[in-house]
């Protein structure tokens, strides 16, 4: 078979090898989804050209541990999800008093304006579209900024019941949306 | 010992475990729940696939052109550091030739001594584009923190601006008060221009007369942001118009408009 034609979990097979040319195609095939994610979270070019690197160097080095348990694509996405949730509450720290967070919250929020513009994202794009507005704020603050949902309602000056009810139903409406939930 | 999880509170708190804002105690309470409850599990399933669609209808972007050869390049130095230190250090290996190790040991210090002056030289240079890069900072805050402000304001009003071409991502907001000549502009997907040229922001009067608005340029993602100060109220302009110009800016605008949006009843 060739590389064109092998799986995901093979390449990770290879990868634990030290096969150079699995990691080429695996890049190959998912540096796009990997890259876009970091910047859409990171909003700079150079640090998510890093954190990709970073990403998929973990998965070289640790390419002997995978337990291919799904989707590789969601599996290498959730990682570089964490990794850059990571250097933004790194960021928060460093730079944590009152002032700043209200800046925190006006940067961070442009990025879903521009959410989901290929085709093929349409179902989510409709479904975010669909989503009260104050709902779609706190649960992209929560999925791409890394923000708890204390800095939310902080950030938000909304009570820190009403960000966990509007992230919670946000979650259950786009569940429902997207997979046709039974009753729905 | 806390009393174990009802499904009911598990699954209210799975969404809270996913976008990790659980505090441990809760984390470490959900995943023993959840090593025993199969309801449960199918539950995180279907939200974990919400969240991975989520991640994955991000606006696509190409990685830079060099990042795969620099992925490839570490992945390999960092294999061959791994498996070939050991064999490059052999354990009885001993000098056989005093006079060429005297000589590697000068030539050492050479290299050293070289190296100490790059390094000083480097950590200067370092340390200036690092004071440069955080004046930068200071001034990108400063303009944030205006426009928070005007956010904020009950009397601020938001223009989108749009593209005439409807296939076109480009947009903007325009934060201004009617009354006054202080406003700001965000805009997004513009695309990035060459050094030599620029975006101008036009704020129309009636006919053909127009007032400049200033000039800007947009990040490599297409993202800008300017303050404004216009030359009268913005309840004297019809329409905003943003425009690419050469560097510097043009007395008139020369090529059609990007993005545009009425400002007619501010």
């Amino acid at each position: 078979m060739d590389d064109a034609h092998s799986t995901d979990a093979s390449l990770m097979a290879r990868m634990a090898q030290r096969d150079p040319k699995a990691l080429d195609m695996f890049y190959t095939r998912h540096a796009r989804a990997v890259f876009s994610l970091a910047l859409t979270m990171l909003g700079e070019h150079t640090r998510a050209t890093d954190l990709a690197q970073d990403v998929f160097l973990l998965v070289w080095r640790s390419a002997g541990t995978y337990q291919p348990t799904g989707s590789a694509r969601a599996w290498l996405l959730r990682l570089t999800r964490n990794r850059a949730i990571d250097e933004l509450r790194r960021d928060r720290r460093r730079l944590a008093n009152e002032s700043t967070l209200p800046e925190q919250l006006f940067q961070a929020l442009p990025a879903p304006l521009a959410l989901a513009d290929a085709a093929e994202r349409q179902a989510v794009r409709d479904a975010l579209a669909a989503l009260p507005a104050e709902q779609r704020d706190a649960l992209f603050l929560a999925f791409f900024q890394g923000l708890s949902h204390q800095e939310i309602a902080t950030c938000l000056r909304t009570p820190l019941g009403t960000i966990k009810a509007r992230i919670r139903r946000a979650l259950q409406t786009l569940r429902q949306q997207l997979q046709g939930e039974p009753g729905t | 010992m806390a009393a174990p999880l009802s499904c009911d509170y598990c699954e209210e708190l799975l969404a809270d475990y996913l976008l990790h804002a659980l505090e441990p105690e809760a984390v470490n309470e959900v995943t023993e729940h959840l090593s025993t409850c199969e309801r449960c599990r199918t539950q995180l399933t279907t939200y974990e696939a919400v969240l991975d669609q989520l991640a994955q209808a991000v606006p696509q972007q190409e990685p830079p052109a060099e990042l795969g050869s620099r992925l490839l390049a570490a992945a390999v130095e960092g294999s061959m550091l791994t498996a070939s230190v050991p064999e490059s250090l052999p354990l009885h290996r001993r000098p056989t030739w005093r006079p060429r190790w005297v000589f590697l040991l000068t030539a050492a210090n050479v290299v050293l001594c070289l190296g100490m002056g790059w390094w000083t030289w480097h950590v200067q240079r370092e340390a200036a584009l690092v004071h440069q890069r955080w004046q930068e900072v200071q001034r990108h805050l400063a303009l944030q923190r205006q426009a928070f402000t005007l956010i904020s304001a009950p009397e601020t009003r938001p223009v989108v601006l749009r593209s005439d071409k409807p296939e076109s991502p480009a947009h903007g907001i325009l934060l201004l008060k009617p009354e006054e000549p202080n406003a700001v502009l965000i805009v997004q997907d513009l695309p990035p221009l060459q050094r030599d040229r620029t975006y101008q922001l036009w704020l129309g009067l009636g006919g053909s007369q127009r007032d400049n608005g200033g000039v800007f340029r947009v990040d490599e993602q297409g993202f800008g942001l300017m303050r404004i100060t216009a030359p009268r109220p913005f309840t004297a302009y019809q329409r905003v118009g943003i425009t690419e110009e050469p560097a510097g800016g043009s007395p008139g605008p020369t090529t059609p408009r990007v993005i545009g949006a009425p400002l007619q009843g501010s």
